[in-house]
């Protein structure tokens, strides 16, 4: 059953992988499986809050590291810098409260297990079965 | 910098009270300094005796937002800053609103919200934002920033994916605004106010002070898959410049008098000098009827171009409206009338354009050029005709040539520490002074200041 398990997992991978080196994951309350890259997008900046479902999104990213800058520039289209600059003006304006971060991939992946409503990004092999997988159409 | 510092002390013991007793959850708190260096040779720029450098550069905010539910986040800043002879380092609230996100395509602030023009005015005042020290002046003049930076009142916002195309983000707000006599545009005013008072009421100190009631805007921008945003924005001021009751004496030329007030027939042309009486309140209208942006941002990777092309109208006009008794030297006729209006006193419009391109290496150091350009288009102005009648004469062409436009040429460098530090240092080559502050130094005159000058500029900032 853990080769088939497995097996599924790494097949997804390679569906849901940009470039290989991110998976986007969500918690398991959460319904969608597919999701659009704008959509990626909007809900990385702040412009896309609720699920289809109504509920509400929790975005969650990683303070720094390889998969944060391929996940930003693959996923976000804009460098850390810019995605920095992007979240300080809307700290500073009021507008808008920017995704908690976290230190490392584990501490994300346990959060966005245990959160209703998380998403966040991990590299391939620190994906388990608490998460959704959500693959990009 | 005395009181700001008193005002922040009181509000982050505040905060540590609030800390301990645990009711601080959910609460975000983020704050800013900055410090920079300005030196400029062959005119000053914006500080008084700033050919010899100056420091008098630094802002510090303080920043507190709370997330009272999914749709509902309220928070205010506090801003304290010093550009020359502008702030002072007087602590003031920036922004404080509360933001409900009904929809994501719908939302509502209420309070004083940063105003949405253009690509940076919301966040104008907080240094790490932008890769140089100062944002393209002709367009985010400091020196006129108390009229730019935010309203008061209510305002709807939100954002309509479309697809794979990209999504339309939208701003429209409906308030008014507090406005700050240190301004240059209320300076300018005071001074054709009490240039005009003057001559009215040549013995009275006059006191004169501005509201704007009615103060309105949007702006639509257009965010592309393809790394390029594009967006249009404008806004509408209408204010009031006002004194309390004063006594009007003056000297006039009388076109004439009636015999009979209440009979337009009994009419007679004169033209003799005589006294007028009066006590009225003293207005002027101050409105910016057209400012207007279009603007355009492309970053892919670590490259940003910026651009935006700025129209605005400025006009001052007076409606002096006072029942006033005017006696001839021998007290022999009273002649009444009960409106005196001039249409336009003042009539300004303005054309700005800049092109910012700036380029990240090695993760931390970013290196920028800037172009901007800002040119005075109309100048009209009251003057009076061969018979003492008043007309809005075309004052452009006798705009000195180094009076009428700036051309502002910019290199710089910006070094990112961490994501708490910043560093800056830029050099701008100048070309014409219009709109450079000059009214700003007392005691410099404008016929004085030389065509061709420069600045540099350095500046630290801290964020967390």
């Amino acid at each position: 059953v853990k080769k088939v398990i497995l097996g599924t997992v790494l097949l997804l991978m390679s569906v849901v992988c940009f470039a290989g080196d991110f998976i986007i994951i969500a918690n398991k309350s959460v319904g969608e499986s597919l999701i659009s890259k704008a959509d990626v997008k909007n809900i990385f900046l702040g412009k896309k809050s609720t699920w289809s479902d109504g509920s509400a999104i929790n975005a969650v990213i990683l303070k720094g590291g390889d998969v944060h800058i391929s996940f930003l520039k693959t996923a976000v289209k804009k460098s850390k810098s810019q995605f920095n600059t992007f979240w300080k003006k809307a700290i500073f304006t009021g507008t808008g409260t920017p995704p908690q971060k976290f230190d490392n991939e584990k501490a994300m992946l346990d959060y966005v297990a245990k959160t209703p409503g998380a998403i966040g990004y991990v590299s391939a092999n620190m994906i388990d079965d608490r998460v959704n997988i959500i693959k990009l159409n | 910098m005395k009181n700001t510092n008193i005002f922040l002390i009181i509000v982050l013991m505040l905060v540590s009270f609030l800390n301990a007793n645990s009711m601080l959850d959910n609460l975000r708190i983020n704050g800013f300094v900055s410090q920079g260096y300005i030196y400029s040779q062959e005119n000053d720029y914006l500080v008084k005796g700033s050919q010899g450098g100056s420091s008098e550069l630094n802002e510090l905010g303080f920043t507190l937002s709370k997330q009272l539910s999914p749709k509902l986040r309220v928070g205010f800043q506090l801003l304290s800053r010093d550009y020359g002879e502008l702030g002072n380092n007087e602590t003031k609230l920036d922004w404080a609103f509360a933001d409900y996100r009904w929809k994501d395509y719908l939302g509502f602030r209420f309070g004083k919200v940063k105003t949405p023009l253009g690509l940076y005015n919301e966040g104008r005042d907080v240094d790490m934002l932008r890769p140089t020290v100062f944002l393209p002046q002709s367009v985010y003049d400091e020196a006129y920033r108390s009229y730019l930076v935010a309203y008061q009142g209510v305002g709807l916002y939100g954002s309509l994916p479309l697809m794979d195309y990209g999504d339309l983000e939208y701003n429209g707000f409906l308030g008014n605004m507090n406005l700050d006599k240190e301004d240059l545009p209320m300076r300018d005013l005071l001074d054709l106010a009490n240039g005009l008072l003057s001559s009215l009421s040549p013995d009275q100190t006059t006191y004169i002070d501005m509201l704007c009631e009615d103060f309105h805007g949007a702006s639509i921008f257009y965010n592309s898959p393809y790394y390029f945003r594009v967006g249009y924005s404008f806004f509408n001021f209408n204010g009031n410049a006002y004194t309390p009751n004063i006594n009007i004496q003056s000297n006039i030329d009388l076109y004439g008098v009636f015999a009979d007030p209440t009979d337009p027939t009994t009419y007679t042309p004169i033209q003799a000098p005589i006294k007028s009486y009066g006590n009225k309140p003293f207005e002027l209208e101050v409105k910016i009827p057209n400012r207007r942006a279009i603007s355009f941002e492309f970053q892919y990777e670590n490259f940003t171009l910026a651009t935006e092309y700025l129209q605005e109208t400025l006009q001052v006009n007076t409606d002096i409206n006072f029942p006033v008794n005017y006696y001839l030297a021998a007290d022999s006729a009273i002649f009444n009338t009960d409106h005196v209006k001039f249409d336009e006193l003042y009539d300004r419009d303005d054309e700005a354009f800049y092109v910012m391109a700036s380029y990240t290496f090695f993760e931390k150091y970013t290196l920028s050029g800037i172009y901007d350009h800002i040119e005075l288009k109309k100048q009209k102005q009251l003057a009076l005709d061969a018979n003492n009648k008043p007309f809005l004469a075309d004052m452009l062409p006798s705009v000195p040539n180094k009076l009428d436009h700036r051309t502002d040429i910019g290199l710089g460098i910006k070094y990112d520490v961490n994501f708490n530090w910043t560093i800056k240092a830029e050099y701008h080559a100048v070309d014409g002074i219009y709109r450079a502050y000059s009214d700003l130094l007392e005691g410099v005159e404008e016929d004085t200041l030389e065509k061709d000058w420069s600045y540099m500029l350095t500046k630290v900032s801290f964020n967390f």
